[in-house]
């Protein structure tokens, strides 16, 4: 009887107490099973993921009694109390100190705890900092009005590039509209300078990480602006001739497309909300999307080389002060074996985990 | 005997127990543990008191940690292991050998054509200095320094051949290219005097640290000049010899005025400013009366 999955949990505590909010509804009879060290629980009810079977185990930070385990079934959760053995703070509910996706700090319980607790006292003024250094780790880093202000630049960014891109894509359409296949040849100068003024913008996207401002590592936002704008800043504006290929227009459309979603996750992320649409568009459009991407890259990086070796641009040659060649064409075909062909293959792996670890696995149905 | 309790390091899920003495080592507890997961040889395991952190030497013994019955220690795979010397003797050789070669100018790398054209003095005596630092190395791995270590992570060996061979082309390639320019006389001169000074530093500072630590041990000594005037930088520096080593480059760099050359130059010495800081970070810990006055690697500086 496998296969079932975690329900969300929210958790307090009190000096000698732990509470559980299990989020599941229409919950008949649960099992609680209490070691001194873990709980497991099993119930059918329903949830974020409709009406199944839902369990999870927890490792406890500490020893509890199980015999003075209490639950309390409702028709919104289930609410699970637990005494610990030890009258101590625990900086956190399991164990190890790993981060569960299903499980949460419940700090509106928390916070009312110290109005109506039966103990008399404030939690908070005891352990001020905890509460605080769990609220950080949930949701994001630092002091409220530095938060605010990181919060809303970033909301502010993330929409202005959206704006950006969809004029870009709007641009395209509307010319394609009106002058057919025609305007596939000048994908560039309809959209030129809006997409380098687009493109040019996203190395903030390599500071926001680097200065902490979002979660995240600087290494994949780098390799994404550095490609997309050698492409852009350096092959296609190098070369007037490469601006007039077709593949400039599906380019400009397939880096668009994932602009015009990954934009609305990032500032649906900073206020908080879902909209499972969103996320789900953002964890699977790049299936297409990337090998597009990559293949009508690759294209133009290969059309492009011939033009390089005749104009000599970007290239430098010896005898010089600085007694360094640099031929241009060989470095982009050295970059293109080592970089680009094995970062494809990084970014789309890397999406793939990102999409099982948020989406989840394929789903086997239960008989 | 006592129990003592095995968890992965990373999972930090029980794994099993072994069965140990107050007097059993750390080493033959590895071993227990190499006979429990095939596959696993005392020098890639590590094990340790906390999931994070270094492990314990395999010297120690139970007692000498303090650790009682029913201990857990954590367990990591360090992965395969490749030797500390093979490493550095594969790192060094690969640029003697590939410089020879570049001087050459075989056909893989410059136009047929080129090996007949003039070589100019600056490139001759490049090479020659670049010959003797690698060589000087190699020699010096064999027999003059005491390491700390015997093994390292093999994917290590990739890497750093990767960064030696891999900058030893670029270097050369540029230096004794048919068209390559050499710079004036007086910087040339400065180039080869710094660049000797660079080596004679580099060599006295290794000597001393061999001096200081008798064969055989592990001991760690707060590092003082001695008769040797180069082992003076001693007093300014806790890494002197990566200072003499900037030196050595910088003079390459000078006597070649060869950008490739800046920018290995650069690249050892980011490198070897990290080491720098971490080394002199340790000493500080280690010993309570070190030096004040005494920088990293930049005398005065850093």
């Amino acid at each position: 009887m496998e296969d079932a999955v975690c329900p969300f949990v929210y958790w307090s505590q009190t000096k000698t107490k732990v509470h559980l909010k299990i989020d599941l509804r229409e919950v008949k009879k649960p099992d609680v099973d209490l070691l001194p060290e873990q709980l497991v629980f099993r119930a059918e009810g329903l949830g974020n993921s409709g009406n199944q079977l839902y369990s999870f185990t927890l490792d406890l930070f500490q020893q509890v009694i199980p015999e003075e385990t209490q639950y309390q079934v409702s028709d919104r959760n289930v609410q699970v109390t637990l005494t610990k053995e030890d009258e101590e703070w625990w900086p956190h509910l399991t164990r190890q100190k790993t981060k569960l996706p299903w499980l949460r700090v419940d700090f509106d319980r928390w916070r009312s705890e110290s109005e109506d607790e039966a103990e008399g006292r404030d939690v908070m003024s005891d352990y001020p900092d905890v509460y605080d250094r769990l609220l950080q780790e949930e949701t994001a880093p630092r002091d409220n009005r530095l938060n605010n202000f990181r919060e809303s630049y970033l909301i502010m960014y993330n929409l202005w590039q959206l704006l950006g891109f969809a004029v870009i894509l709007g641009k395209l359409a509307f010319r394609y509209r009106l002058e057919g296949e025609d305007s596939m040849l000048k994908a560039y100068d309809t959209v030129g300078v809006n997409m380098k003024l687009a493109q040019g913008l996203q190395v903030l996207e390599i500071l926001h990480p680097l200065f902490g401002m979002t979660r995240g590592g600087v290494l994949e936002p780098l390799m994404q602006v550095t490609g997309r704008n050698l492409m852009l800043f350096v092959v296609l504006e190098g070369e007037p001739r490469m601006q007039t290929k077709p593949a400039v227009f599906y380019l400009f459309v397939v880096w668009s497309l994932v602009e015009l979603v990954r934009y609305p996750y990032y500032t649906l992320r900073i206020i908080r909300r879902e909209i499972s649409f969103v996320t789900w568009l953002r964890y699977t459009i790049w299936i297409p999307l990337y090998p597009l991407g990559f293949i009508t890259e690759g294209v133009l990086y290969l059309r492009a080389l011939p033009y390089f070796e005749e104009t000599g641009r970007f290239s430098l040659a010896m005898p010089n002060a600085a007694n360094m060649a640099f031929h241009f064409p060989t470095v982009l075909k050295a970059l293109l074996l080592c970089a680009f062909m094995p970062g494809i293959l990084v970014v789309m792996r890397h999406m793939y985990r990102q999409r099982r670890k948020v989406i989840g696995p394929a789903k086997v149905k239960q008989h | 005997m006592s129990k003592v309790e095995i968890l992965h390091a990373g999972s930090g899920k029980s794994l099993f127990t072994l069965n140990a003495a107050p007097s059993t080592s750390i080493l033959e507890l590895k071993k227990q543990v190499c006979e429990k997961r095939k596959g696993l040889y005392p020098g890639r395991v590590d094990l340790k008191p906390k999931q994070r952190g270094k492990g314990y030497g395999d010297s120690d013994t139970l007692a000498s940690l303090g650790l009682h019955a029913g201990t857990k220690l954590y367990l990591k795979d360090l992965g395969p292991q490749i030797g500390w010397v093979t490493v550095f003797l594969a790192e060094y050789a690969g640029p003697l050998v590939l410089y020879l070669w570049c001087f050459t100018r075989p056909w893989p790398l410059y136009d047929a054509g080129a090996a007949a054209k003039p070589v100019t003095t600056a490139a001759k005596v490049a090479c020659a200095c670049w010959t003797i630092h690698y060589a000087k190395r190699l020699l010096e791995t064999l027999f003059v320094h005491r390491f700390s270590h015997a093994t390292m992570p093999l994917s290590n060996l990739f890497k750093n051949c990767s960064y030696y061979w891999g900058f030893t082309v670029f270097v050369a390639y540029h230096v004794n290219h048919p068209l390559f320019t050499p710079p004036a006389r007086p910087l040339f001169i400065t180039g080869v005097v710094l660049f000797t000074l660079g080596e004679l530093g580099n060599l006295s500072i290794h000597w001393a640290l061999r001096q200081l630590r008798p064969a055989g041990s592990r001991v760690r000594r707060i590092p003082q000049p001695t008769v040797n005037p180069f082992t003076a930088l001693f007093s300014a520096v806790s890494c002197p010899n990566y200072t003499y080593e900037f030196v050595s480059w910088l003079g390459f760099t000078v006597m070649t005025q060869c950008l490739p050359a800046g920018l290995f130059t650069a690249a050892g010495m980011y490198q070897m400013t990290v080491w720098a800081l971490g080394k002199h970070r340790n000493y500080k810990k280690e010993f309570p009366e070190y030096p004040r006055g005494r920088k990293a690697i930049l005398p005065g500086v850093l």
